[in-house]
């Protein structure tokens, strides 16, 4: 408990200290199980400790006895929020490794998954950032709303409604329903309209513009130094998108803008995130319309997959940022190493550089702003 | 990339991989360094010494023809001689991106850290740290990040195997509960009731018996099915009065009267023993009580013979290190002896199936 | 009159029962009536399934509210703990005696039934810091000293409003304030006074967006995190309670009571429907604001009551000063108060869109060095 030189004035002999703060690992504000532990000198933090590790289930060690196949259940489980993306980082890590190539069908339909699974993963961050900011639920329903839509459409696709364990090495499970094209449709246009509503009650709002704006400014220099990706990184004005930076599966061949923002802060983050679902859309858009028909599995997959001696360290860009995979293959069907790079895990550690200094009430809102998965975080 | 696990199939000498132009630059640069090149799909990969490592880094930051600003991730990983620590970087300014790999023993596993220049490092190498015991010189907190503090092994070491633990506590579990059973039976009350998966299984083994005796004594079909019908609803009566659930391994149970006699009996020899090593009353309760105490617990393991608990009591992670040292032990006497790959593996397999057996006794 | 009898002791008797029993029992339907509004204005169906269209959820809920168990925790200041739920209730009930619901429903018809109300209605602060004090819990502390200063703050602009409307009737007997508005409610009259009253009168009842001393999601329920079953309904009780004397008194000094947009004898079902709507209108109102808005800072909030509020209540008082004072007419009185209204949210729109103009910012320096 750090004492300071601060003193009550008229009672200069008082000494007064700051208190601790367990906020977490069971709190309406750490998303999860997550545990800070705030100094706070009145209202105004003075320190803060991140505590992790409650969620740790070995998600590193575990695949290194399963075999490629079974690893990508594991993904689903890292980031629980986007599988789809995690499940195509791996996908596309094993096929790098091993040469195989997905068919043209499949890489479309990764692509509209994965840009789908995006837009869910942000209105659940909208959701949870509009209770973090105060609003009681409404938001939050809201948001929940447009993202049962698409839930369901993954329900239809994968029969699952959160780990979806469908992407394959060279392909898909299994071929989309015929259906797939009149519901793509039918939800972009429910998220269309789902966004004008969140819009005005949440991104637009007065009291969240006061709240949010200038909050926790980051320079690019720092970002980068913190390890920042995605929307933090994008807020503080730096132009970064893996999918255009290094362009992986077929994202070179969709027109679509990347968001920056300009002064790196809390409200910067929001519109960040808010305009990355109108370009998702329009990637989807775009991939329906060329989408072509054909098989979904590449040929010549052994049902045993002996992935061949060497490494790669795969890297895509999750809704969080920068989600890598860094898998040592040794000719087996297992990895011999395989570690998860989270994005949530390097911006998390950034929280208290972010916060120290701030108000109690913008801890919290700063905390929202990283949008954590603990899952992803612990591993 | 080499593993010692496969050295034989890397007997055949490939040419080294060709530098790409970051490993030029960077041998133009830093002359003096050696550079291995590995080839990975994405990132040109080198590897460097420890010696060299702080230099490198350096560089790596701060010269203005590399300025890798970004550290993307920072992986530790286990080749059962050697640590291995990688770094991926990405540079914003030149838009080039290189892994680094840095090597260090297993008995001095110390890496500079690089926490100072880029800050992002610090949760990394935390992380490196609790789950390989890598000690990063020069971090300034390496507190276990995601798992207890004091722990004592490193979970991601290839020495912390994963299955065969498993499997180890699978049994220990069943022995405890064993043990259990068998010190209800002896204590004379009546054996837990057998849940309702062993009574599944035990109706799946009976119904197996009966149809294969059916089967092999020629019966019909409808015959084989009364057979069959006829043997659960036996069980089932056997269930109600309670007889299935005893076991027939179970040794038969002390009676009350028995057990007091032996308790008696144990007592009057503890205090005798006591008296004559001419301890104060106090002393004496105390040996007494042991003494009775150490009686129940025989009670309890009672006819367990091997299974009631492990003898040394190993625990888990004395067990894994143990495994390990087996195991490095049988692969360096494989390796001495000139073994090819597959020989190797089955040796220590072997090896492995021995030390679990002397342990099991 | 039908309710109350000619037997003076019966009399006083049935008037105190409209505080002890209607009061609680409109309780336990306003939780449902908040719960409906607000599942449907988050497209859900709220209470469903105990009784028709989950009537007698209040009633399910206050059950297992009075059979939970009471718990406390060891380390807490027993007598402070305890006895700080009755000065937050208390003081709402007595409050309650004040208020004239019809011109024949009240308890009591005080001279000074205004000043009593607002005397009366501010005692719960002290209730607020107690349970954040007594609790031993650090939430309920940051809690209890948030609530103390929120509500505290948020008095002066309450009252100096009440004090415009009073300063305009001459009186501080809510009877009298009702029966001058016979033809024109005060509203028409004391736009600024009212949005303010509104304004602090939200604060009042810490409800969105101004639930800091509460806030979920930072405090836990700030002073009320370690209180249990029917304690902690007590606190739900006196928030719920305030919020229907807070609409109440809103219709009365601004809405004209029982009697606007009809006449002085109006036929009691007349002025209880009147009242009910009025009042209603604004607890539906109070529960729109609830979870639609997003919470402001403390020091926000504070900025919000000492940098606006606070001059415009001034402000306020002043026109009604110079009006009463030079005989103006009283259409005056509506233009310029009108006028202030709108410098008033001019000034709060341009405030929220051009952020630091006069909010603080959190600006407090990065006090970090390299190491995360």
């Amino acid at each position: 408990m750090a004492t300071t030189d601060y003193t009550i004035p008229g009672e200069p002999d008082l000494e007064t200290i700051d208190i601790n703060i367990n906020v977490g690992p069971q709190h309406p504000a750490t998303h999860g199980v997550f545990r800070m532990v705030l100094t706070v000198d009145g209202e105004l933090v003075t320190d803060v400790d991140p505590v992790i590790g409650y969620m740790h289930r070995g998600n590193e060690k575990l695949p290194e006895n399963c075999d490629y196949r079974q690893v990508i259940g594991y993904h689903d489980r890292t980031d629980y929020l986007a599988q789809f993306n995690t499940e195509h980082c791996f996908v596309e890590a094993v096929e790098k490794l091993t040469g195989i190539t997905p068919t043209e069908r499949s890489q479309y339909i990764r692509v509209i998954l994965a840009e789908l699974n995006r837009i869910t993963s942000h209105l659940m961050f909208f959701g949870a950032f509009s209770t973090d900011v105060g609003i009681f639920g409404t938001a939050f329903m809201y948001a929940f709303r447009d993202r049962e839509y698409v839930q369901d459409f993954f329900e239809e696709i994968t029969g699952e409604r959160l780990m979806y364990n469908y992407f394959r090495p060279g392909g898909l499970a299994w071929d989309v329903p015929d259906n797939f094209r009149e519901r793509c449709t039918q939800i972009i246009g429910q998220i269309n309209s789902g966004l004008k509503d969140l819009e005005g009650l949440l991104v637009d709002n007065e009291i969240v513009l006061t709240r949010c704006r200038g909050l926790s400014r980051v320079s690019i220099e720092d970002a980068i130094n913190w390890g920042l990706s995605g929307p933090l990184l994008r807020a503080t004005g730096l132009e970064y998108d893996l999918r255009k930076a290094e362009p992986y599966s077929i994202y070179d061949r969709f027109q679509f803008d990347i968001p920056t923002g300009e002064n790196g802060d809390v409200y910067d983050r929001l519109l960040v995130r808010f305009e990355e679902m109108r370009q998702s859309v329009r990637i989807v858009e775009q991939a329906l319309a060329d989408m072509p028909d054909g098989p979904i599995m590449a040929e010549g997959m052994k049902r045993t997959l002996r992935v061949p001696e060497g490494e790669i360290y795969m890297r895509v860009e999750g809704p969080r940022g920068e989600y890598g995979v860094y898998i040592v293959a040794t000719g087996t069907d297992k990895p011999y190493r395989h570690k998860v790079r989270g994005a949530s895990f390097s911006n998390l550690s950034a929280l208290r550089a972010m916060s120290v200094g701030n108000y109690l009430s913008d801890v919290i809102i700063i905390l929202g702003s990283i949008d954590i998965v603990l899952c992803e975080v612990d591993r | 990339m080499t593993s010692n696990g496969s050295a034989g199939q890397q007997a055949v000498q490939e040419a080294p991989p060709e530098p790409g132009p970051l490993a030029r630059l960077l041998q133009e640069l830093l002359p003096g360094v050696g550079f291995a090149i590995t080839e990975t799909p994405l990132d040109e990969t080198v590897t460097i010494s420890r010696d060299d490592f702080s230099r490198v880094m350096e560089t790596l930051k701060g010269h203005e023809r590399l300025r890798f600003d970004y550290l993307r991730c920072l992986s530790g990983v286990d080749y059962l001689t050697e640590l291995e620590t990688v770094y991926h970087f990405y540079s914003f300014e030149h838009g080039h991106k290189l892994a680094v790999k840095v090597r260090c023993p297993y008995e001095d596993p110390h890496v500079p850290t690089v926490s100072h220049l880029w800050t992002t490092a610090n949760w990394h190498e935390r992380e490196t740290h609790e789950m390989y015991g890598i000690v990063f010189d020069g971090h300034p907190d390496l507190r276990p990040l995601l798992t207890e503090e004091g722990l004592g092994y490193y979970p991601l070491r290839k020495s912390h195997p994963l299955a065969d633990i498993e499997e180890w506590q699978e049994g220990y579990l069943k022995a405890i509960d064993e043990a259990k059973r068998q010190a209800a039976a002896s204590s004379g009350e009546a054996p837990p009731p057998m849940s309702k998966v062993e009574i599944a299984q035990a109706k799946g083994k009976l119904m197996k018996e009966a149809r294969d005796k059916a089967r092999a004594d020629g019966l019909s079909p409808e015959d084989e099915k009364a057979a069959v019908r006829a043997a659960i609803e036996k069980f089932n009566e056997d269930l109600k009065s309670g007889q299935a659930g005893a076991g027939a391994a179970a040794p038969p149970p002390m009676s009350k009267v028995e057990l007091a006699q032996a308790k008696a009996k144990v007592i009057t020899k503890a205090r005798n023993e006591a008296r004559a090593k001419g301890m104060s009353t106090e002393d004496e309760k105390k040996f007494v009580a042991e003494a009775l105490k150490k009686f129940s617990a025989e009670q309890a393991a009672g006819g367990a013979p091997a299974a009631a608990a492990p003898k040394k009591e190993l625990s888990k992670v004395e067990l894994a290190q143990a495994k390990a040292k087996v195991i490095t032990k049988a692969r360096n006497e494989a390796r001495a002896k000139g073994m090819s790959t597959e020989d190797e593996k089955k040796f220590v397999a072997e090896a492995l199936k021995k030390f679990s057996a002397e342990q099991a006794s | 009159m039908f309710l109350l009898a000619d037997n003076v002791w019966l009399d006083a008797f049935l008037r105190m029962a409209i505080v002890a029993v209607l009061v609680p029992v409109g309780v336990i339907l306003l939780t449902w009536v908040e719960r409906k509004v607000i599942g449907r204005l988050q497209q859900r169906l709220g209470p469903m399934h105990v009784g028709p269209y989950g009537l007698l959820q209040g009633l399910a809920d206050t059950i297992k509210l009075m059979t939970k168990e009471d718990v406390r925790p060891d380390s807490a200041d027993r007598p402070t703990f305890e006895l700080a739920v009755f000065v937050i209730v208390v003081p709402v009930f007595m409050a309650a005696v004040a208020i004239p619901f019809t011109s024949d429903i009240f308890v009591r018809n005080m001279a000074l039934g205004l000043f009593y109300f607002l005397a009366v209605s501010s005692l719960g602060i002290v209730g607020f810091v107690m349970a954040g004090w007594g609790s031993d819990n650090k939430y309920a502390l940051l809690g209890g000293v948030r609530a103390g200063a929120q509500l505290i703050s948020y008095e002066i602009p309450l009252i100096l409003s009440a004090v415009a409307v009073a300063m305009l009737g001459q009186s501080l007997s809510l009877y009298t304030l009702v029966e001058l508005q016979d033809n024109t409610p005060f509203i028409a009259y004391q736009p600024l006074a009212f949005v303010i009253f509104v304004i602090a009168g939200l604060a009042e009842l810490y409800r969105q967006p101004f639930d800091i001393p509460v806030a979920e999601s930072e405090v836990v329920g700030g002073p009320t995190v370690e209180y249990s079953g029917i304690r902690w309904s007590m606190f739900q009780m006196a928030e719920f309670v305030s919020l229907v004397l807070i609409s109440a008194l809103a219709s009365l000094i601004f809405l004209g009571g029982w009697i606007w947009p009809f006449s002085a004898d109006n036929a009691t079902w007349l002025q209880i429907a009147l009242m009910a709507t009025k009042t209603s209108a604004f607890i539906l109102f109070f529960m729109w604001m609830r979870v639609t808005v997003p919470r402001l800072r403390i020091d926000q909030l504070m900025a919000l009551c000492w940098q606006i509020l606070l001059p415009f209540a001034f402000l306020q008082i002043i026109i009604n000063g110079l009006v009463l004072v030079y005989d103006w007419p009283t259409w005056t009185l509506t233009i310029l108060s009108g006028a202030a209204t709108i410098a008033m949210g001019t000034l709060i729109y341009y405030v929220s869109r051009r952020s630091g103009v006069l909010y603080q910012t959190s600006g407090a320096a990065q006090r970090v060095g390299s190491v995360l």
